[in-house]
C-alpha cells in the first residue's frame, strides 16, 4: 500500500522520468535553410542512416510524424485529384469555383433549410446545470430552426447522459447514460455500466414516450461508439470488453435488433472512435447493409482510416467482412525507410496569408461519417495559420484554414470539398461533421470561431450558424 | 517552482538577439541551447517517448525560427516555444490516442523500455504508465500542475481553457489516476 498522496506520487514519477534525459544527451538543433518541413526530417534521417537497427528505431521515432506526413500526402494527393475531377466534370461550386480558401459566406436562414426539409427539425443536445465536470448531464430536445428547448429528459437514479444517437425520421433518439461519477470519486466514468433509453418525439418536438432498452454495456467495458440505424430498429455499438486487462486492443462491433435482442458480433484488434461514447465513430447507410467505422489498426506504426462493414455477413471477423474505403494515415506509405532522395512533398500556400512560409494543408479531425446514400465519407479538416505569441505573452494567436472533405466511398478520392474557408483568428481548432443529408450536399458541422467553435449548416461554400448550440464537445453540440 | 520548471520558464538575457545584432538562426540556437534540456524533459514526461520528445522540441524550435519575423516581441520567444512544445505533444498524442490513451495500451517509451526499467523504480514506472492511460487533456493538466508546478492561471493559458476547466480537469485526472493505480495494484 503506497501511503504517499497521489499528487506527490505524480510529482516524483514525472521528475524521475524527466531525469532520464541527461544534460549531455541533448541533440544539437538542426535548423534547415529555407526548406519545406518534410525535407528536414529526411535530412535528419540521413544523418543517422547506415544501420538497419537505427533505421528501425527511427521508423518508430517518426511514427507520429510519418502519420502526419502520410495524412498530408494523402490529403494533398486526393484533394488535387478530386479538384481535377471536379473541374473536368463540372463538379460542385465549392470545388470548382476556386481551389483557394476564402472567408466564410453566410448562407440562407436556418428556418429556410428546415422549411424545405433540407435539415431535420429537431436535435438533442447534452446539457448540464453549470460545469458538466461537476454536474450530471441531461438531454434537451431543441428546434433546429430556433434553438428553442422543446422538452427535457433527465435520467433517473443519479445517472448522467453521455451520448445521443438518432434515427433518420427526426423523431427517434437513443440516450446513452451511466451512473454519475463525481469529481471526488475514485471511479472512472468511462468504465461505468451503460444503459440506453429510447426517446420518441411527437411531431411538435415534445417527448411522446421514453422506453428503457433491455440491453446494457457492463461495468469495466469501454464503449467507443454507438449508432442507431436509420429506421430506428437496430443499434450498433463498439466496445472494448477487456480494456484494462488482458486484451486491451480487442474491439467488438455488435449490431442489436432492438425488438428481439438478436445480436450480430464482429471482432478485431484495433480501436474504433476517438474516445468513450463516441456517437459518430459508427455510421449507417440508409439501406442498413453497410456500417462505416473509424478504425485505427493495432500494432506498430499508425494506420487509420474509414472502413465499411458488410452487415450481410452476419458476424465474424470485423476486418475480413469490411473494406477500407479511405486511408487517413498510413505509416506504411513511407515505411521505416527514408524518403527517396528526390521525393518532394507539395505544400499548399494559402492565398490569404502574406507569410512566405508554406503550411501543411488541413487534415481530417475526429470522426468521419458515411453519407446515408453510401456514396461519400465526409469529415472536417483544419490547419492552423500564422501562429504568433499574443502581445501580452499569454498564449498564441492564430488563424485557421478549414475544409469539409467528401471522399468517394468507391474510389477513396476526394470528390467534393465544402466549406473551404480561412479564419483570421480562431480559438480552438474545432471542426467536425455532425450530420449529413443523403448525398452529403448539406452538412451540419462545427467550424472554428474565436471560442470553442460554432455549429451551423454547411451547403455549397456557405455556413449558417445555428442558435443555442455549443461546440465545446461534439456530443454536446447536438445530434440530428 | 522546482528545478525542472525553472529550466523551461526562465529566459536569460540575450543581448545579441534583443539588440537585433544576431539573425534568427543565432537567436533560436541560443535559445535552444539554454532551454532544450528542460523542454525535452517536459515532452518526455508528456509523451513517454524520448525520440518523439526530441522531434517535438526540434519542431517547436523550427517553428520559432520560421516565424521569428512575426513575433511581436522576441522576449516572448520562450513562452511561444513552450506552448509549441505542449501543442506538439498534444498533436503527437492525438495521433496516437486511439492506440494509447483510449485503449489503455502500454506505449513504447521510457517507462516501458529495458533501459528505463533500470533507471526508474517500479513505483515511478507504475505511476507513469497510469498517467499515460489518461486522456491527453487530463495528462497535460497533471504534468503542467505537478511536474512544472504551474499555477491554475498559467495552466489555463498554456492549455487555452478556463481556470475552472483546469481545476475540474485536474480533479478528474487525479480521480481517474487513483482508480487506475488501484486496479494495477
Amino acid at each position: 500500500m503506497n501511503t504517499l498522496k497521489i499528487e506527490d506520487r505524480v510529482r516524483a514519477a514525472t521528475r524521475a522520468a524527466a531525469d532520464t534525459v541527461a544534460p549531455d544527451s541533448v541533440p544539437p538543433l538542426q535548423l534547415p535553410s529555407e526548406r519545406p518541413f518534410r525535407s528536414r526530417f529526411r535530412s535528419r534521417f540521413r544523418s543517422r542512416e547506415g544501420s538497419r537497427a537505427l533505421a528501425r528505431v527511427w521508423g518508430r521515432r517518426l511514427a507520429p510524424l510519418a502519420a502526419a506526413v502520410a495524412v498530408v500526402a494523402v490529403a494533398i494527393a486526393t484533394v488535387m485529384v478530386g479538384r481535377t475531377v471536379d473541374h473536368g466534370t463540372g463538379g460542385t461550386a465549392a470545388a470548382s469555383a476556386s481551389p483557394r480558401p476564402g472567408p466564410v459566406r453566410t448562407g440562407p436562414a436556418v428556418s429556410s433549410y428546415v422549411a424545405s426539409g433540407a435539415v431535420p427539425r429537431y436535435y438533442v443536445s447534452i446539457e448540464s446545470h453549470g460545469n458538466p465536470n461537476f454536474s450530471p448531464s441531461y438531454a434537451v430536445v431543441r428546434s433546429t430552426a430556433t434553438g428553442s428547448a422543446m422538452d427535457t429528459v433527465t435520467p433517473a437514479g443519479g445517472r448522467t447522459v453521455l451520448a445521443v444517437t438518432a434515427a433518420a425520421n427526426d423523431q427517434t433518439f437513443i440516450l446513452d447514460a451511466a451512473p454519475w461519477v463525481s469529481s471526488s470519486s475514485s471511479a472512472n466514468q468511462n468504465f461505468e455500466p451503460r444503459s440506453f433509453t429510447k426517446v420518441s418525439l411527437a411531431p411538435d418536438g415534445r417527448v411522446r414516450s421514453l422506453a428503457a432498452l433491455p440491453l446494457s454495456v457492463p461495468t469495466g467495458q469501454l464503449m467507443t461508439g454507438f449508432a442507431l440505424s436509420p429506421d430506428g430498429t437496430k443499434l450498433a455499438i463498439a466496445v472494448q470488453p477487456d480494456n484494462n486487462k488482458r486484451e486491451p486492443n480487442l474491439t467488438e462491433v455488435k449490431v442489436i435488433t432492438l425488438a428481439t435482442g438478436a445480436t450480430m458480433t464482429w471482432t478485431a484488434n484495433g480501436t474504433i472512435g476517438f474516445g468513450p461514447d463516441d456517437a459518430r465513430s459508427l455510421s449507417w447507410t440508409d439501406n442498413e447493409r453497410t456500417l462505416a467505422f473509424d478504425w485505427a489498426a493495432n500494432g506498430p506504426g499508425i494506420h487509420t482510416g474509414v472502413w465499411l462493414l458488410n452487415l450481410d455477413t452476419g458476424g465474424g471477423s470485423l476486418l475480413a467482412d469490411s473494406r477500407e474505403a479511405v486511408t487517413l494515415a498510413n505509416q506504411a506509405l513511407f515505411g521505416a525507410t527514408p524518403l527517396a532522395g528526390n521525393t518532394m512533398v507539395p505544400v499548399i500556400q494559402p492565398a490569404s496569408t502574406s507569410s512566405e512560409q508554406p503550411v501543411m494543408p488541413p487534415t481530417c479531425q475526429e470522426d468521419s461519417i458515411i453519407t446515408p446514400d453510401g456514396s461519400a465519407i465526409v469529415c472536417g479538416a483544419i490547419t492552423a495559420l500564422n501562429e504568433t505569441v499574443k502581445p501580452n505573452g499569454a498564449g498564441l494567436q492564430r488563424g485557421a484554414e478549414t475544409e469539409f472533405f467528401e471522399y468517394s466511398a468507391a474510389s477513396g478520392r476526394v470528390a467534393r470539398v465544402l466549406g473551404h474557408w480561412t479564419f483570421g483568428s480562431v480559438g480552438a481548432l474545432s471542426v467536425e461533421v455532425l450530420w449529413s443529408n443523403a448525398s452529403g450536399s448539406v452538412l451540419i458541422g462545427v467550424s472554428p470561431d474565436s471560442g470553442g467553435g460554432r455549429v451551423g449548416v454547411i451547403s455549397g461554400n456557405e455556413f449558417t450558424p445555428l442558435r443555442a448550440t455549443v461546440a465545446s464537445a461534439p456530443a454536446q453540440s447536438g445530434t440530428w | 517552482m522546482n528545478a525542472n520548471a525553472t529550466e523551461v520558464s526562465a529566459l536569460p538575457p540575450e543581448p545579441a538577439r534583443d539588440g537585433g545584432l544576431a539573425g534568427p538562426a543565432e537567436a533560436v540556437t541560443a535559445l535552444y541551447e539554454a532551454h532544450a534540456l528542460g523542454l525535452i524533459r517536459l515532452a518526455v514526461v508528456m509523451l513517454g517517448d524520448r525520440p518523439a520528445a526530441e522531434d517535438v522540441v526540434q519542431e517547436a524550435f523550427y517553428g520559432l525560427y520560421r516565424r521569428w519575423h512575426a513575433l511581436s516581441d522576441t522576449a516572448n520567444a520562450l513562452a511561444y516555444v513552450r506552448s509549441s512544445v505542449i501543442n506538439g505533444c498534444r498533436t503527437a498524442l492525438r495521433r496516437r490516442v486511439r492506440q494509447l490513451t483510449l485503449v489503455g495500451a502500454e506505449q513504447p517509451g521510457e517507462a516501458d523500455s529495458a533501459e528505463s526499467a533500470a533507471l526508474l523504480g517500479e513505483e515511478h514506472r507504475q505511476v507513469l504508465l497510469a498517467i499515460r492511460r489518461l486522456p491527453s487533456r487530463q495528462r497535460e493538466a497533471l504534468v503542467l500542475r505537478y511536474y512544472l508546478d504551474l499555477d491554475e492561471a498559467e495552466i489555463a493559458s498554456s492549455m487555452r481553457v478556463s481556470r475552472g476547466t483546469v481545476k475540474s480537469t485536474t480533479s478528474r485526472a487525479l480521480a481517474a489516476l487513483g482508480r487506475i493505480l488501484e486496479d494495477q495494484s
